[in-house]
């Protein structure tokens, strides 16, 4: 039973990561059980260590399912950083265990080890660096007139699962 | 109006005091920049982000044989941020419209900062990454947009047009 941090901090020392995992929640679900509720006030960043997270997003009678959340991955920055109700449905596919980190942890984490939240915030910016990159290069643009542009990114033809797989950059906490 | 006015301004810094930002100034170099200015050229390797304190910025990215203005940025708004983080290309040019006075900080001061762990560097890099969701936040919206206009199928055609 331990977090895997390898992908989150990939340049923190064994300190930094012993003292970030010292802040994270471990949490048991059963298979389907709801681990974030759409709109619910639940802002927390959530790291898989087994089983495996459905994300899903419902609107006006539309899901989207995105690309599921694996053990060493993770789900949730922006409502951290941005807490708010969420945008998301978290469902455990099958039995899973997850390490989380709420607002007041971060908080907290920053006051003892700022070297260790420095480390975390490092990791989190560069997943969201790496989304807003995928989307602007040049998969998807605003134009003028207000029109959305999409395209295949030049080394990605389109293909079967490919919107779903830029849903899951973009909104999930799949990186694949 | 002085630049720590113009500084405050911005919503990044807005909770900042002044001690704090008397620890970040010495990262900022501000400077004036003439109408025409290239901040950033789309393609470009980046390493800095730009804090727009007057003036305003047009925001541009080659489609094929044109160019679409994405649009544009004023004062107290960021540009940068993505390349500041990861050193990466840059995926839009930035040209000063008008005359323009911004604070340039640099990824390697950035860097240095963020692993100083001064109250000030973790406040900063937090605001950073805040911003850097607040972003994502929007893209998200303008992708729930689209994902409720068109199917998945029709998306797809119109990636092949």
């Amino acid at each position: 039973m331990s977090v895997q941090l390898d992908r989150l901090l990939p340049n923190a020392s064994g300190a930094e990561r012993d003292a970030v995992a010292a802040s994270l929640t471990r949490q048991t679900f059963a298979a389907g059980a709801v681990v974030v509720a759409a709109n619910a006030d639940t802002s927390m960043l959530c790291l898989v260590e087994s089983g495996r997270l459905t994300v899903s997003l419902e609107r006006e009678g539309r899901t989207v399912v995105l690309p599921p959340v694996e053990p060493g991955d993770w789900v949730g920055e922006v409502d951290l950083l941005q807490p708010g109700p969420s945008t998301t449905t978290l469902t455990a596919e099958a039995d899973t265990a997850l390490w989380t980190l709420d607002a007041a942890g971060l908080e907290a984490l920053m006051t003892d080890n700022p070297v260790a939240a420095s480390a975390l915030l490092t990791g989190l910016s560069a997943r969201l660096a790496a989304r807003l990159r995928t989307a602007r290069l040049p998969t998807l643009g605003v134009g003028e007139d207000g029109a959305v542009h999409v395209e295949a990114p030049a080394d990605e033809a389109p293909s079967e699962g490919w919107v779903t797989r830029l849903f899951g950059r973009l909104l999930g906490g799949a990186s694949s | 109006m002085k630049d720590y006015d113009l500084l405050v301004a911005s919503e990044l810094l807005a909770d900042f005091s002044t001690e704090e930002l008397s620890a970040l100034a010495p990262l900022l170099e501000v400077a004036n920049h003439p109408a025409g200015h290239v901040f950033s050229e789309e393609g470009d390797k980046g390493h800095e982000a730009y804090l727009i304190l007057s003036g305003r910025v047009a925001v541009t990215q080659r489609r094929g044989d044109s160019v679409d203005r994405l649009g544009e940025l004023g004062p107290g708004q960021l540009f940068g941020l993505v390349s500041l983080i990861d050193g990466g290309r840059r995926t839009a040019t930035c040209t000063a419209m008008e005359p323009v006075r911004a604070a340039t900080l640099r990824k390697a001061a950035f860097d240095i900062l963020a692993k100083s762990g001064v109250p000030a560097s973790r406040r900063f890099q937090l605001a950073v990454a805040r911003q850097l969701a607040k972003d994502v936040q929007r893209l998200n919206g303008v992708l729930l947009s689209l994902s409720l206009q068109a199917s998945e199928a029709e998306i797809r055609a119109a990636l092949r047009r």
